[in-house]
């Protein structure tokens, strides 16, 4: 039986087939490989249009000139780098279990080696309960993101305006989707939520008298679980779900559920005729 | 309508209640698992209020249906019936009358009066009550408990070791085959098939007198015993009658042991010997009289050849008085045929010639008189012409074909006739002759009717020579039963005709029921609640219902847990 793949390998495999939404965006910013919002001086023709004082002559075109009559200007597509800010929730939460913590660090590898593959100006970022720490993409490495603790406060990292706002978060906290959602919004190139889930949260295995220890804090909550507590429970954890996913659709953010144990190619798959994930050209 | 349970012992089964507890705890010890939801589950979580044990096992469905199913099976196997007509319990109780039961009489009491409340609550019974005696009383008959106690606490067993197998085949007789027969005793014993046992005794130490005699001469001995396996320490005492009571005198006796007392008899002839009490009183007592027997005149009818072998036998017998007044005396000693002294009691040889040139021997001829003697050095010459034989002798002694001595019971008592001559060879020299000649004596004796002082065990045979009504200490007595010594020690007198003839005294002398190391305790009565079970009508309401009910239970219990589990 084969071992299975490291997170490294895996978000390696991923980034093979999958690639960031990044196409369909005006994105503005330094030179890069993706067509710009404004024009610019790729070799991609983007349009004619009437010759303006100051303009660069090189640019005149001749044939369109002599065919209208006016002096023409051959306007070519501005060719720019996209950039992606990643923010990596580094709570506990994501390392529930084995399954759950190889999806988190398997997804923050792919996005890093999308973000490489398709020259992407990446910004790192982990956030913790001690705050927002940069790390610089030639330092990344999944293998050594730390999951502990609580998180998720985003306010003190220093998002890039006109950025794809990429978050990996199990979104396993209390409070209003909305007032957390909006202001990773501002000033966004978009923004996309990939959010692990473990079937031990959805369907846990609780029964009876349980010591539940939180795996973000300290401290054990001994709770006697029978079926109506399951119950209850379920219908918790299902009216989360449902709430952070209509405050994204309301918000026009992707929200990319995988389940952790299961690849996540077939979820990223089905994902890529919402536009929440692009494939690999 | 009554409910009962027909198998009591069916509720060991509730054992199993703190056992289906103890597992239940035992397995929802609480298991520990992380988590990243407990936002979630606060809300949804119910808070302890009464403890994590007992929450755990008031909402544990699995456990309730548990603790059912255990119920449930402990009520089936219990086997509650509801009787729909009580029955009938025809019993007879049979007390053993041994005098050792005197040392249980409260423990019969209190053994009988719960055994038989516990019948009563189950049917209607009708009791009686014997006792192991021989020809004894019915003590009571009916079916009233308390009138039954009151009967047994008036009851007052005094007999010697015996054989109550009669009294139980007839105690099983009069119950048939629907009633029932329970023998009361203190120690174990084969008994009739069909007769249960209540044994109530309980391994006592004790002493007591076991023996006694008195020389004519006037010395006493007692036997006292010690019946334990341990040392033990008791007091005796001298009880004179007229005199002031002496104070008791101290007496360790090693276990087992056995001590002779020995002393004089007072002037009076009466003596009383009593120990401290203890869990016997009956061998506690011992009385005893100086005896005076009975003195038989002995006269000799002998001529000179002959007279001086008789006179040797004369002298050699005990408690004679020699007269030479044939007519006044109780037997005479004489070498002629009895055609002279017709009727008078005694030994007569035949002097005549014998027609035998030499001796010969002599077998005897199966008669008490002569039983366990040895003739065999007897040599004996036949006279020639032998007594004339009546037809109601009975032969002693055969010599060939002939026969030698025989026994013949005149009117005034018996004689016994030797065909030989006294200083024949040496006839009376041999012991067996002497002997035939002694118990012929007390025969005599036994016959002669003469005031007579003796003691005596309790309970034992006496035999006396008169036709007349007897009367014992003031009681008259049936002349149709054997006359006994009383069953309790202590002095007594029996008279005739308003005169005395023989006063005694009577001990305690029966170590076997002053044994009491064996006494057990035991109720093999046990099986007569399911027998009246069995025959009476009844119902059960549980058995299959409740059986299935159980089954369900733990069906369902198991099943339950099982998706705990899951």
């Amino acid at each position: 039986m084969p071992s299975s793949p490291s997170a490294a390998e895996a978000g390696q495999l991923l980034a093979a087939r999958f690639r960031l939404p990044l196409a369909g965006r005006s994105w503005r910013g330094q030179a890069g490989g993706w067509r710009g919002a404004a024009a610019g001086s790729s070799i991609e023709f983007r349009e004619h249009r009437n010759y303006q004082a100051g303009d660069d002559l090189r640019h005149l075109d001749w044939s369109a000139t002599a065919r209208t009559g006016q002096p023409m200007l051959r306007v070519y597509r501005e060719e720019v780098r996209p950039s992606v800010d990643l923010l990596i929730d580094g709570s506990g939460s994501l390392a529930l279990d084995d399954d759950k913590e190889h999806l988190s660090r398997t997804l923050a590898e792919w996005v890093w080696q999308a973000s490489r593959a398709d020259g992407v100006s990446l910004m790192i970022w982990r956030l913790s309960e001690r705050g927002c720490h940069l790390i610089p993409p030639e330092a990344f490495s999944s293998r050594e993101l730390k999951f502990s603790g609580r998180a998720l406060d985003y306010q003190a990292a220093t998002l890039r305006s006109g950025a794809m706002r990429v978050v990996i978060s199990d979104l396993l906290f209390p409070g209003e989707p909305r007032a957390w959602l909006s202001p990773l919004l501002q000033s966004a190139g978009g923004c996309l939520l990939l959010c692990p889930w473990s079937p031990a949260e959805a369907e846990p295995d609780w029964s009876g008298n349980m010591d539940l220890e939180d795996c973000e804090a300290p401290g054990t909550a001994r709770v006697l679980v029978d079926e109506r507590v399951m119950s209850d429970y379920r219908a918790a954890y299902l009216r989360h779900v449902a709430l952070w996913q209509e405050s994204c659709t309301s918000l026009g953010i992707n929200l990319l559920r995988l389940r952790a144990g299961e690849d996540p190619a077939t979820s990223f798959s089905a994902a890529i005729h919402q536009g929440a994930i692009a494939p690999c050209k | 309508m009554q409910m009962i349970l027909g198998n009591p012992w069916g509720l060991l089964a509730l054992a199993g209640l703190p056992a289906v507890l103890a597992i239940h705890m035992l397995q929802r010890k609480p298991r520990r698992q992380r988590s990243s939801t407990l936002f979630l589950l606060a809300a949804a979580a119910p808070k302890n209020s009464g403890g994590p044990t007992l929450d755990r096992l008031r909402r544990s469905l699995s456990l309730w249906l548990n603790l059912l199913a255990v119920l449930l099976l402990s009520a089936v196997l219990a086997q509650p019936r509801i009787l729909t007509e009580r029955p009938v319990l025809r019993g007879i109780l049979v007390l053993d009358s041994s005098v050792s039961m005197q040392a249980s009489r409260q423990e019969v009491r209190k053994a009988l009066e719960k055994r038989l409340a516990g019948l009563s609550e189950i049917a209607d019974c009708e009791w009686s009550l014997l006792e192991s005696a021989p020809e004894a009383p019915v003590l009571y008959g009916g079916g009233r408990l308390e009138s039954l106690l009151l009967a047994i606490d008036k009851w007052s067993p005094v007999l010697p070791e015996h054989d109550p197998a009669a009294a139980l085949r007839s105690a099983l007789a009069a119950a048939g085959k629907d009633g029932c027969v329970i023998f009361v005793s203190d120690h174990k014993r084969s008994l009739p098939a069909g007769t249960r046992e209540i044994l109530v005794g309980s391994p006592l130490a004790n002493a007591g007198f076991c023996g006694a005699g008195v020389d004519v001469d006037g010395r006493w001995q007692a036997l006292l015993r010690n019946y334990s396996d341990a040392a033990l320490t008791t007091a005796w005492r001298r009880e004179i009658p007229g005199e002031p009571e002496a104070a008791f005198t101290q007496i360790i006796l090693a276990h087992n042991e056995t001590r002779r007392l020995e002393g004089e008899m007072p002037k009076g002839g009466r003596l009383v010997l009593r120990l401290d009490k203890d869990a016997l009183e009956a061998d506690n007592l011992l009385p005893l009289l100086t005896p005076k027997p009975k003195i038989l005149k002995v006269a000799l009818d002998a001529d000179k050849a002959n007279l001086e072998p008789l006179t040797r036998l004369r002298d050699s017998l005990p408690l004679i008085q020699a007269t030479d007044d044939a007519a006044a005396a109780d037997l005479v000693l004489s070498c002629r045929a009895p055609d002279l002294l017709r009727e008078k009691p005694g030994l007569y040889f035949n002097a005549a010639a014998s027609a035998d040139s030499k001796s010969r021997e002599v077998s005897d001829a199966l008669h008490p008189m002569t039983a366990n003697l040895d003739w065999r050095p007897v040599r004996v010459k036949l006279a020639a012409l032998p007594f004339k034989p009546e037809s109601q002798d009975q032969p002693l002694l055969w010599s060939g074909e002939k026969c030698a001595a025989s026994l013949r019971y005149s009117r005034q008592g018996p004689q016994i006739l030797i065909d030989a001559a006294p200083a024949a060879g040496r006839l009376l020299e041999t012991p067996a002759c002497l002997v035939l000649a002694g118990r012929l004596v007390e025969e005599i004796r036994r016959r002669r009717a003469l005031p007579e002082t003796a003691n005596f065990d309790c309970h034992q045979k006496i035999s006396l020579p008169y036709h007349g009504a007897l009367v014992m200490d003031g009681k008259a007595l049936n002349a149709e039963r054997t006359l006994r010594a009383p069953l309790l020690p202590g002095f007594f007198s029996i008279t005739c005709d308003q005169q005395e003839v023989l006063t005694g005294a009577a001990a305690f002398a029966d170590a076997r029921e002053s044994d009491l190391r064996h006494n057990v305790s035991l109720d093999g009565s046990r099986d007569l609640e399911s027998r009246l079970i069995q025959r009476s009508r009844q119902e059960e309401p549980l058995h299959l219902p409740g059986l299935l009910l159980a089954l369900l239970c733990f069906v369902l219990g198991w099943a339950v847990k099982s998706r705990e589990v899951q």
